[in-house]
C-alpha cells in the first residue's frame, strides 16, 4: 500500500469513526447524564468528540463533573467503614517500588488529560493500523495452505489492532475466547457465502454484558457511508452502532446493559451516516450485507 | 510555629498533584489522606472490602504513574481524580454481571437515603469529611426517585436505557430525574453569592468548591486565573461507535 493510498484509508476510517456530531444544545442538555456516567458509550463518545471542540460546552460540562465527583465523597462520609489497618503503608511501599519509573515532567510532550490521552493514542494507532496493514500485503506465497495462513494471521492481527485501538481487547478477548461464549454467524442474506463473500460473527457470554461483532471481506463503502449493527431484541429493533472498519475488517464492542444479550435477529447493513448534528439511524435502511436470525422453535 | 503568624495553609490538591508528577512521595501521601476514604468506600460497597483495598493500591499507583496527564485548566484535582477510581471500580464490577452492578447502585442508594453521620469517630481530613457530609445531607434531602438513579448511574454505571428497565419507568422520566436530581445538588452544594472567606486552609482546590453552610467561602475566592474546563470521563468506550 503506497504511502498515498495509507493516508486515504486512514481517512476512511476516521470518517466512518466519527459519525453523528452532536450540536451544543444537545451536548448541554446531556451534560448532567454525561457528569452521572448514565450516557451509553455511544453517547458518551459522542460527547466526548464534541467537547474536543469546543470550549463553551467544556465549561458547561465541567460544573456538572464537578458536583458528579462529590458523590464518593457522601458515600464516605455517611459510611462507618475505616481504611484497613497498614493500607497506607503498603500503598506507599507499592510507589515507592514503582519509583524505578522514569521521571516524568509537567512540561512532557503529550501531557493530557485521561480522554485526550485515549484521543492521542487512537491517532497514533490509526497510522499504526495503516502501516501494519501494508506491512501484511505479502507477497502471494505458494500453495493454498500458506495463503489461509496469511489471511488468518492478518485478521488476528487486524482484530487484535483494531481491539488496543479502542481499549478494549481485554474485553474482546474475554468475550470471545471463552469455553461460554456464544457464536453466531452473520453471512450474506441472498446466500452467498463463499470463500470471497463477506462474514460477519457475533459473540457473546452468559455471564457478561458486552457484546462483540466482528465482520469481514467488507467492501469499501462510498463517502457518508457506515456499516451498522441491528438488533431485534423482544420485538424491537434497535441500532446496536455502527462498526469500526479497516482494510475490509469491522469490529464493533458494546456494552448491552444485561449479561448474556439474546437477540433474535442481527443484522448489518451499508447506510448513510446521519448529518451533523443529528441523532444515529433509528431505522434500518440501505443495503443489508450480513444477517443472522434464531432458528424457529429455538 | 511562629507567633501571630496561625497555622500555615494547606497546598491545594492541583499544588499536590504537580508535586506528585514530579515524583514527590510525600505529596502522594498528602493526597491519600485526603482521598482514599472516598475511594475505598466506593469500591468496598461495589465490590467487597477485600477487593476494595487492591482498588485503592492500584488508583494509587494509577495516580504515581499518570499525574503528569492531569491539567488543572481542564477540571479539578477531584474530579479528575474521581473518574479514575470510578473507572477502575466499574471495570471490575461489570466484569462481576449486571446483578452485581445493580446491588451496588442500590446499595449506595440505601446508604445515602437515611444514613445520619456514622463517621465522626473516623480519622479523616476535617475539610474533606465536611465536604463529604455537606454532599450526603443533599443527597438526603433528594426526591427519593432522583436519588436512586444518581446512585444507579454513578456507582453502578447503569445507562438510562438500563435504568429505565430495571425501574420499569419510561425513558423520559429517567432522563428527567438524573437531571433534575444533579441540579438540585449543585444548588444545594453553591456557596451563598457575596459571601467572602479568610479562611484559606479551608478549601483543598482551587477549582469550583462545594462547601456547606452559610459562612461558606465562594467559589470566587480562590479561583484559578483560567476557565476550568473537565477531562472526559474515562470510561470503556465501544469500538465504533456502540
Amino acid at each position: 500500500m503506497s504511502p498515498t493510498e495509507s493516508t486515504q484509508a486512514m481517512q476512511a476510517m476516521r470518517a466512518t469513526h466519527v459519525t453523528g456530531a452532536m450540536s451544543c444544545d444537545q451536548v448541554q442538555a446531556l451534560s448532567d447524564a454525561y457528569a452521572a456516567g448514565a450516557l451509553t458509550a455511544q453517547e458518551h463518545e459522542r460527547v466526548d468528540r464534541h467537547l474536543v471542540g469546543c470550549a463553551a460546552c467544556r465549561r458547561h460540562v465541567a460544573e456538572s463533573v464537578e458536583v458528579a465527583s462529590t458523590l464518593p465523597l457522601a458515600l464516605a462520609a455517611a459510611s462507618s467503614l475505616r481504611l484497613p489497618a497498614g493500607l497506607r503503608d503498603r500503598v506507599l511501599h507499592a510507589v515507592e517500588a514503582n519509583a524505578i519509573d522514569r521521571p516524568r515532567r509537567r512540561d512532557e510532550p503529550g501531557r493530557r488529560t485521561p480522554g485526550v490521552v485515549v484521543r492521542c493514542r487512537r491517532s497514533a494507532a490509526l497510522r499504526t493500523i495503516a502501516a501494519l496493514a501494508a506491512a501484511l500485503v505479502l507477497a502471494l506465497p505458494v500453495g493454498l495452505g500458506v495463503q489461509l495462513g496469511v489471511a488468518l494471521a492478518r485478521e488476528r492481527a487486524l482484530r487484535s489492532e483494531l481491539a488496543s485501538l479502542v481499549g478494549q481487547q481485554e474485553v474482546v478477548l474475554e468475550v470471545v475466547d471463552a469455553r461460554q461464549t456464544v457464536k453466531r454467524l452473520l453471512v450474506p442474506p441472498e446466500g452467498g457465502a463463499s470463500s470471497n463473500a463477506p462474514y460477519g460473527k457475533l459473540y457473546t457470554r452468559p455471564d457478561m454484558p458486552h457484546v462483540v461483532a466482528m465482520a469481514g471481506r467488507l467492501p469499501p463503502l462510498l463517502p457518508g457511508y457506515a456499516y451498522h449493527l441491528w438488533v431485534r431484541y423482544q420485538r424491537q429493533d434497535q441500532l446496536a452502532g455502527v462498526l469500526l472498519v479497516n482494510q475490509g475488517f469491522g469490529l464493533l464492542v458494546f456494552d448491552a446493559d444485561r449479561d448474556g444479550p439474546v437477540y433474535e435477529v442481527a443484522w448489518i447493513t451499508a447506510q448513510p451516516l446521519q448529518p451533523a448534528g443529528a441523532a444515529l439511524a433509528s431505522t434500518p435502511s440501505g443495503t443489508t450485507i450480513l444477517r443472522w436470525q434464531q432458528p424457529p422453535g429455538s | 510555629m511562629d507567633e501571630g503568624r496561625g497555622p500555615q495553609p494547606q497546598p491545594s490538591d492541583e499544588a499536590l498533584a504537580a508535586r506528585v508528577a514530579a515524583r514527590d512521595a510525600a505529596a502522594l501521601a498528602a493526597l491519600y489522606d485526603r482521598y482514599a476514604r472516598p475511594v475505598y468506600s466506593m469500591a468496598a460497597y461495589s465490590l467487597g472490602t477485600a477487593d476494595a483495598e487492591e482498588v485503592v493500591q492500584d488508583v494509587f499507583l494509577s495516580l504515581w504513574n499518570k499525574a503528569g496527564q492531569f491539567d488543572p485548566a481542564r477540571s479539578s484535582f477531584g474530579a479528575w481524580f474521581m473518574a479514575i477510581a470510578r473507572h477502575r471500580v466499574l471495570d471490575e464490577l461489570r466484569r462481576r454481571g449486571y446483578q452485581q452492578r445493580l446491588l451496588a447502585g442500590e446499595t449506595a442508594d440505601r446508604l445515602l437515603a437515611t444514613t445520619v453521620d456514622e463517621s465522626a469517630d473516623v480519622a479523616e481530613e476535617a475539610w474533606q469529611r465536611q465536604r463529604g457530609e455537606a454532599v450526603a445531607q443533599a443527597l438526603r434531602d433528594l426526591p427519593d426517585e432522583q436519588r436512586r438513579v444518581l446512585m444507579l448511574a454513578y456507582f453502578a454505571g447503569l445507562s438510562h436505557s438500563a435504568m429505565a428497565h430495571h425501574l420499569g419507568w419510561p425513558l423520559g422520566t429517567v432522563k428527567k430525574r438524573i437531571r433534575l436530581g444533579l441540579q438540585k445538588l449543585r444548588r444545594a452544594l453553591a456557596p451563598p453569592a457575596g459571601v467572602l472567606s479568610d479562611s484559606p486552609a479551608m478549601t483543598h482546590s482551587s477549582a469550583t468548591r462545594i462547601v456547606p453552610g452559610p459562612a461558606a467561602p465562594t467559589a470566587a475566592a480562590a479561583s484559578p486565573q483560567h476557565a476550568v474546563e473537565p477531562s472526559p470521563v474515562s470510561r470503556p468506550t465501544a469500538a465504533g461507535t456502540g
